[in-house]
């Protein structure tokens, strides 16, 4: 318990100095979001007036502190273009949060399944396995996309092309538009999720308990899933917090293919418009689900395998 | 397991084989508009999306002629100097209240506020009511002020008159702000959709079209296969690669806007080797104009000619001396300049593939031995650079449309490089105070040929937007961006 409070507390070390960066970066590239508001030839006077209208014209060091001030207070303020921070991010959220989850279950079942398919080494099955891994691993997700719109949007006309669903339209709309995402989302990742959980599960199926198993009789698949299945699950856990981390704080790519507003395009406009402040909150929002997606799953391996004290 | 997989997979299949409504239409556009306030900023899509929808002006300019709209007459003093304008009486803002002469009066301000043309015409003068009317009085001619009033790419468009006096300097409206439209902003979802619903109050015939989405896509490829899956009604920006698949399916239309803008290449006339007319004309007799607009557009959707305007202004390009390549003259007038080997820097932005027509730039001059260095740079941080005119020789930029050269951003001599040359500033200032539309045109015509004397800026070309729909949606106004006032679904017959 002692370990997971250090924790938190280095990672909101680790949160106020990535706001600052981020923050940093974002304010000081050259130009500001009066590009994007302003026309082109707006004069001197009229762009001086918008910063001094969005607080642009205040020093940086005062602008942070405001930032980082607002941020804990948890108001948010508006965007450049006049939406509220607040109710705009929590819009985002179900969009990032229902591929990053779909595509997670698909690459776990991805994984599980085809692991237990695939458990002896030299024969057709794994070379089956270890093939479709290598191909999802080095297909561009841009590629990948492409093809799951051209088959299941355009020619069999099964799923929408672009766009989100949310939840209260209906739970099947909602499927629907997330679910060409996550697919794309989860070809890229399975193949690490397959390669390391297989890995594991093979070294368990050679441990031995595994072997005392199968000397008693047991099937081997009947081994592999109720013996050496839980052993082999922590470093399963272990990856699929580290990717969930990862598609939570960079869906930008999916979200831009698929017209998703996320959190991922919503943060490359962040940038792209020079909203620090809105940039500045994403990156600590993402920064602090990743800390809490790590800290649950040092808590989930913990479960499943109490001697792994060190882990927590 | 396998069962209850196949069942969910069907249950979504099913569930989301829906289509939308049938007087409902779904448009994927390219870009979203960065604001709700059509008076302060100056971009298409906001232009395409909420003018003429949600927000109206006093005056639209159509088929060549300037009409009223929220206006009921307008009427311009013999001299050219007072402006008046009557209003309607029978318009209802969204929000239910009346709109008035006080609203067009604080409008029209806020309107001259920011856009420094406007408030340059007029010479500092701004309107007043006098007699439930909305005048304006000017030392210098307001001819050409209709026409502004009608199409500036800043619109003058009317809001109540609450909503201006709530504003701080500086604040921008937002998309709760009521307008006067056959629609209003059902809802605005940042950076996936606007919905546009119709305005069940409104005054004059309302639109077959009911409901409309316009989605923000910015690939163009996911807009085509939008359309093709037929999850789209309507497309913008199709690329030209697009163009012959989608011309070979029965079920789509191509459809080519009027020309939308020009391409400019803007030398730095304030610093460096640029400042040397010489030097400027040898770039512009080098310069491939098919291949600058080629390597930008591909095959389709651009004319070239070197005017810097669009229709009505169009000058006859063949009085253009050099306006088309000729390496020979091009060498001797490099010769002729202070040219002597220094690299040209070409400052861009990566917006809308405009990188490329730089680096096919940079390629024509370094066949004619002028060595080139290219910046690219996002569009925010173009203009930052932009402002430094020590950093760059030439910039490359799109310039959309403007209904009055006034509105040429390279013709102003504040703008970035600016224009110093007073025989072109006389006879541009000449145009802005024309008694009427064709002593204005008659008067750019020499303008323009002394401009591309004096070249402050090249123009390869004009683009024009290819848009795509399905075969079945009609009427669709092309004349000034893409609007469905007039459109239907139909099979050709109304």
């Amino acid at each position: 318990m002692r370990r997971i409070f250090a924790r938190i507390a280095s990672s909101a070390a680790a949160l106020i100095v990535l706001s600052f960066a981020v923050f940093t970066l974002v304010a000081l590239s050259p130009g500001d979001s009066s590009a994007y508001i302003l026309p082109e030839d707006a004069g001197e006077e009229a762009v001086e007036a918008y910063r001094e209208a969005q607080g642009l014209a205040k020093p940086f060091g005062i602008r942070y502190a405001v930032f980082l001030s607002s941020f804990l207070s948890g108001r948010w303020g508006e965007t450049i273009a006049g939406s509220e921070v607040a109710g705009l991010i929590a819009s985002r959220v179900p969009v990032t949060l229902s591929i990053s989850l779909l595509s997670l279950v698909m690459s776990l079942a991805a994984a599980i399944v085809s692991s237990f398919a695939s458990l002896e080494r030299k024969t057709p099955a794994s070379a089956a396995v270890t093939a479709f891994a290598a191909l999802s691993a080095s297909v561009p997700l841009f590629l990948s996309s492409m093809i799951l719109i051209l088959v299941f949007s355009v020619l069999l006309r099964l799923f929408p092309v672009a766009g989100y669903s949310p939840l209260s339209q209906g739970i099947g709309e909602w499927l629907g538009s997330i679910f060409l995402p996550s697919l794309a989302m989860a070809a890229l990742h399975s193949s690490l999720f397959i390669m390391v959980f297989r890995k594991a599960l093979r070294e368990s199926m050679g441990s031995g308990y595994a072997l005392y198993a199968a000397s008693y009789g047991m099937a081997r698949l009947d081994t592999a899933v109720h013996i050496a299945f839980r052993p082999a699950l922590p470093v399963l856990v272990s990856v699929a917090a580290e990717t969930t981390a990862a598609m939570l704080g960079g869906s930008a790519a999916i979200e831009t293919v698929f017209a998703l507003p996320g959190l991922g395009s919503l943060m490359v406009d962040a940038a792209l418009s020079r909203d620090a402040s809105l940039a500045g909150i994403l990156v600590l929002l993402a920064a602090m689900a990743t800390a809490a997606v790590s800290i649950v799953s040092e808590l989930v391996i913990f479960l499943l395998d109490p001697r792994r004290t060190e882990a927590v | 397991m396998v069962r209850i997989f196949l069942s969910i997979a069907m249950f979504i299949l099913v569930s989301c084989s829906s289509g939308h409504e049938p007087d409902a239409l779904s448009v994927a556009v390219a870009q979203e508009p960065p604001s709700a306030d059509l008076m302060v900023g100056a971009s298409v899509s906001g232009r395409n999306i909420l003018a003429g929808n949600v927000y109206e002006r006093l005056l639209a300019y159509s088929d060549g002629k300037i009409v009223p709209v929220l206006a009921s007459s307008y009427t311009l003093s013999d001299d050219g100097r007072d402006l008046s304008i009557s209003i309607r009486e029978d318009v209802l803002f969204h929000d239910g209240s009346r709109f008035d002469v006080h609203d067009a009066v604080l409008s029209l301000n806020r309107w001259m506020d920011s856009y420094a043309a406007a408030s340059r015409a007029a010479g500092g003068a701004r309107f007043a009511e006098e007699d439930g009317r909305a005048v304006i009085h000017s030392d210098s001619s307001l001819a050409l002020f209709p026409m502004m009033l009608s199409s500036s790419p800043q619109c003058a468009v009317m809001l109540p008159s609450e909503c201006i006096e709530d504003l701080q300097p500086g604040e921008i409206i937002s998309s709760s702000v009521p307008g006067t439209g056959p629609y209003r902003i059902g809802r605005w979802n940042e950076g996936e959709r606007i919905r546009l619903e119709p305005n069940d109050d409104y005054r004059g015939e309302k639109p077959e079209i009911g409901t409309i989405d316009y989605f923000f896509v910015k690939d163009p490829s996911i807009r085509r296969l939008g359309l093709e899956s037929g999850q789209y009604d309507f497309i913008d920006m199709v690329l030209s690669d697009d163009i012959p698949g989608l011309e070979a399916d029965s079920g789509i239309r191509l459809l080519e806007g009027s020309e939308t803008g020009s391409i400019a290449i803007v030398f730095n006339k304030k610093e460096g080797i640029s400042t040397d007319q010489g030097f400027r004309r040898a770039v512009a007799l080098a310069v491939d104009r098919e291949a600058l607009m080629r390597a930008c557009y591909g095959e389709h959707g651009y004319s070239i000619h070197s005017d810097y305007m669009e229709h009505p202004w169009s000058v006859d390009p063949s009085l253009d001396a050099y306006g088309s390549m000729d390496l020979a003259e091009s060498a001797r007038y490099l010769r002729e300049s202070g040219y002597s080997g220094e690299t040209v820097r070409i400052l861009v932005s990566n917006l809308t593939d405009l990188d490329k027509i730089a680096v096919a730039l940079a390629q024509s001059l370094e066949e004619a031995g002028i060595r080139t260095r290219i910046t690219v740079l996002d569009w925010a941080a173009f203009l930052e650079k932009r402002r430094d005119e020590s950093a760059w020789d030439i910039y490359v930029s799109a310039l959309s449309r403007v209904m009055l050269p006034l509105d040429k951003l390279y013709l102003s001599p504040s703008s970035p490089g600016g224009l110093e040359d007073s025989e072109c500033l006389g006879l541009i200032a000449a145009v802005g105070e024309a008694g009427s539309m064709e002593e204005a045109r008659e008067l750019w015509e020499k303008a323009q040929i002394r401009l591309w004397e004096y070249v402050p800026a090249i123009v390869p070309g004009h683009y024009s937007t290819v848009y795509a729909s399905s075969a079945e949606l009609l009427g669709v106004d092309l004349s000034d961006g893409f609007h469905f006032r007039n459109a239907y679904i139909g099979n050709g017959s109304r």
